[in-house]
């Protein structure tokens, strides 16, 4: 794992390579490291992958579209990119990095090479005790109830409301 | 436009220049308003329609954000979407000599499209508590005097609330108010008598519209207001929504953006001011402009800095600062510390809409011999409300998504203080002598901070604030302290203080400059004391009113 005192050094780097375990598990980021801190475009569309699929475990498509449809995965990536500190965007890689090295050391392989019965053992296993991924949990999550598939579809979306009721008989979202 | 001489400037468009805008061009001035910022038309600039999905970080701060303005990018309305209605701080720099975060918004408007649109009175306690206590100098006017002005603008800005004939909180000329929720009615009913002081719930008063007034408003609901993104139905009062319009529509405004006041134009022989030296915020082109009435309204600091840049032989220190006290006594307002709690009951009653306003307790503290406090002067309000939102699900797969939708078991309730900042001389703002910016005009140097009496109330907002709550039946009370640094606020007043003595207040009753009949400063720089209740503008509104009827009256009358 990438210890404190050398994550400015991993930022400045300008390396998305995720420590040793990630290189040597294969990872899902097997490239070497590049020079744009937020990866090659084929790293990023495997975490944008990597995301939605996930994503899809916890929240799934059903009567209402999932987390791949509102590409959580796409949304997630830009604000992490564009909005995230240098702190939050290490902390972030390593949480993404920590999932896919309990995935690794579960089932022997990536978290994309396993079969939909294998994401769902890992993701109850990690439910129960995991480092990162309650944090990584958290951002699908407000990213499907911020797209427009969450907001519209998911949700009851008002944009003009048009009045204030504080007795109303049911939540305004449903 | 050079060498043409209006009737009247007027140096800014925020909350109070667009109330001096409106009141000279309704009287018939040809009146020249400058604005140091680019233009924003009402509606057709406002991005409040686009959805939230529509926004590329859906409301998020960036990256270049946070770099390009360290300070705006922390207050609390700054976001993907507001962020065009505050200044860029690396273009706009000024220099903390304690922190004091200073929340600026430069182009037509200016803050009044951010604002807080919470609108209280000022009452004759708040007047007479510098005379009271000795703290900064005497106003020079009482309630009577500002009474007739608060009458005359409430109906045109449109504030909502409800009458209450509480005299430390005189009633404005109200709109309905908007309703409070079952959870908060229940909650006020329970804590009535309660209290021997007499602490209450009220209405918040606020100018968001529950009646049309003209084509603006009423209020939808939609919530964007709060959250900075101005309002395409004119649900509040606003610059651009209200008073703009209003003065274009007498045919009598030259509006003129990018036009930077640097320095108000003097003439010794006549001891008036002539106009005003401008630098054109694009081309950084100088320009004068005169007038035969001067009114600023540039904001308090920049007002007051304005005034400080304007040295001649006879104001070596600055234009009206023979008293020196000009950038001094500068004031907020403490806030932020409070207490919060769940309230069991309701359960079959939420929320619908987005309320722009919420609860208001009065003053409690400091109004008797009765409440007379130990530890200090002056007092203290709460704002706050009660809520209910989703609860925090757990687990994965269809049921978890289906819990997404729970509402929380029960509602929330918080109440949050705001305090009087007592006027102490120390606290200031100056120019740097040799530090400009890249108008040149001189950097601001902010030199403030909140002292003894301030600290000596936030155990008391605190401890008030969660025995409010217990007596009204919420559960798992605990209290809060936010630690807001001064200017945060955003209520900063009094670095060119109004007074009856020319050497020791740099503005008469009037708001006129002692020395220089012919300049009114009626923004937030001309208060001598920042009041126990928050939503000062509505008083700057009033000020700005009676000064420019005064102004006219004395022009008439040959006087200027």
């Amino acid at each position: 794992m990438i210890k404190r005192y050398n994550r400015r050094q991993f930022i400045t780097n300008g390396c998305v390579r995720l420590g040793v375990v990630l290189v040597a598990s294969g990872g899902i980021f097997n490239s070497s490291c590049s020079n744009n801190e937020n990866g090659t475009p084929a790293e990023r569309d495997k975490i944008i992958l990597f995301l939605n699929e996930l994503g899809n475990i916890i929240i799934p498509p059903g009567e209402v579209p999932g987390a791949k449809d509102a590409d959580v995965g796409l949304y997630i990536s830009k604000i992490v990119a564009d909005c995230y500190s240098d702190e939050d965007q290490i902390k972030y890689y390593e949480d993404i990095e920590s999932i896919n090295t309990t995935c690794f050391n579960k089932f022997g392989k990536k978290f994309l090479d396993c079969t939909q019965k294998q994401k769902h053992e890992l993701v109850a296993d990690m439910e129960i005790k995991h480092n990162g991924y309650m944090n990584i949990k958290s951002k699908i999550v407000s990213a499907y109830l911020t797209s427009e598939i969450g907001m519209t579809k998911f949700f009851k979306y008002h944009m003009v409301p048009g009045y204030y009721d504080g007795y109303a008989t049911s939540p305004s979202w449903i | 436009m050079k060498n043409i001489t209006f009737d009247a400037i007027v140096v800014g468009t925020g909350i109070s220049g667009g109330w001096a805008a409106k009141e000279l061009c309704e009287k018939g001035l040809k009146t020249l308003v400058l604005e140091r910022g680019r233009n924003v038309e009402h509606i057709q600039d406002y991005d409040d329609m686009l959805h939230p999905w529509e926004l590329p970080y859906r409301g998020k701060i960036t990256r270049n954000d946070r770099k390009n303005s360290p300070i705006q990018s922390g207050v609390y309305n700054y976001n993907e979407r507001s962020k065009k209605y505050f200044v860029n701080d690396l273009d706009n720099p000024y220099i903390q000599d304690k922190p004091f975060e200073w929340a600026r918004g430069y182009q037509v408007g200016g803050r009044s499209l951010i604002w807080g649109r919470q609108s209280y009175r000022r009452s004759e306690l708040d007047f007479e508590a510098n005379a009271r206590d000795g703290f900064g100098n005497d106003w020079p006017i009482r309630y009577k005097d500002i009474e007739p002005w608060y009458d005359y603008i409430e109906p045109f800005v449109g504030i909502a609330g409800s009458y209450e004939g509480l005299p430390h909180l005189p009633d404005s000329k109200f709109q309905p108010p908007m309703p409070m929720n079952c959870v908060e009615k229940e909650v006020s009913r329970r804590i009535e008598g309660k209290f021997k002081d007499g602490r209450m719930i009220i209405h918040g008063r606020t100018a968001n519209h529950t009646q049309a007034i003209g084509g603006r408003g009423p209020c939808q609901f939609k919530g964007s207001c709060g959250a900075g993104h101005a309002c395409s139905f004119g649900g509040y009062f606003s610059s651009n929504s209200a008073t703009l319009p209003a003065a274009a529509k007498t045919g009598n405004m030259i509006l003129r953006p990018f036009s930077m006041v640097q320095e108000v134009l003097y003439d010794k022989d006549t001891r008036r001011a002539t106009g005003v030296r401008v630098v054109d915020t694009e081309t950084l082109e100088q320009k004068e402009f005169f007038a035969k009435i001067i009114f600023l309204n540039a904001s308090t600091l920049n007002t007051t800095a304005i005034l400080l840049n304007s040295k001649s032989d006879v104001f070596p220190n600055g234009m009206g600062n023979e008293s020196e006290q000009l950038g001094h006594n500068l004031m907020d307002m403490p806030y932020g510390m409070g207490a919060r709690g769940i309230f069991e009951g309701c359960e079959d009653k939420y929320t619908f809409g987005s309320r722009p306003t919420g609860i208001f307790i009065p003053r409690f503290r400091n109004l008797t011999e009765a409440t007379q406090q130990k530890d200090y002067l002056r007092g203290f309000t709460y704002q706050g409300g009660a809520g209910r939102g989703r609860k925090a699900g757990s687990g994965f797969g269809e049921d978890f998504k289906n819990s997404l939708k729970d509402p929380a078991d029960h509602w929330s309730m918080s109440i949050t203080a705001w305090a009087e900042h007592l006027p102490y001389y120390e606290n200031k703002m100056y120019l740097h002598k040799e530090k400009k910016d890249k108008y040149g005009m001189p950097v601001i140097c902010i030199d403030c901070e909140f002292k003894e009496n301030e600290a000596n109330m936030v155990e008391d907002m605190m401890n008030c604030a969660a025995e409010i709550l217990e007596a009204g039946g919420l559960k798992n009370v605990e209290t809060y302290n936010r630690n807001k640094i001064p200017g945060s606020c955003i209520h900063e007043t009094g670095t060119a203080r109004m007074g009856n003595n020319p050497k020791t207040s740099v503005l008469n009753k009037w708001n006129q400059i002692h020395a220089v009949k012919n300049v009114f400063v009626t923004d937030g720089s001309a208060m001598c004391s920042s009041g126990t209740t928050p939503g000062p503008s509505i008083t700057y509104m009033a000020l700005t009113a009676r000064a420019v009827d005064y102004a006219v009256k004395e022009l008439n009358r040959r006087n200027l």
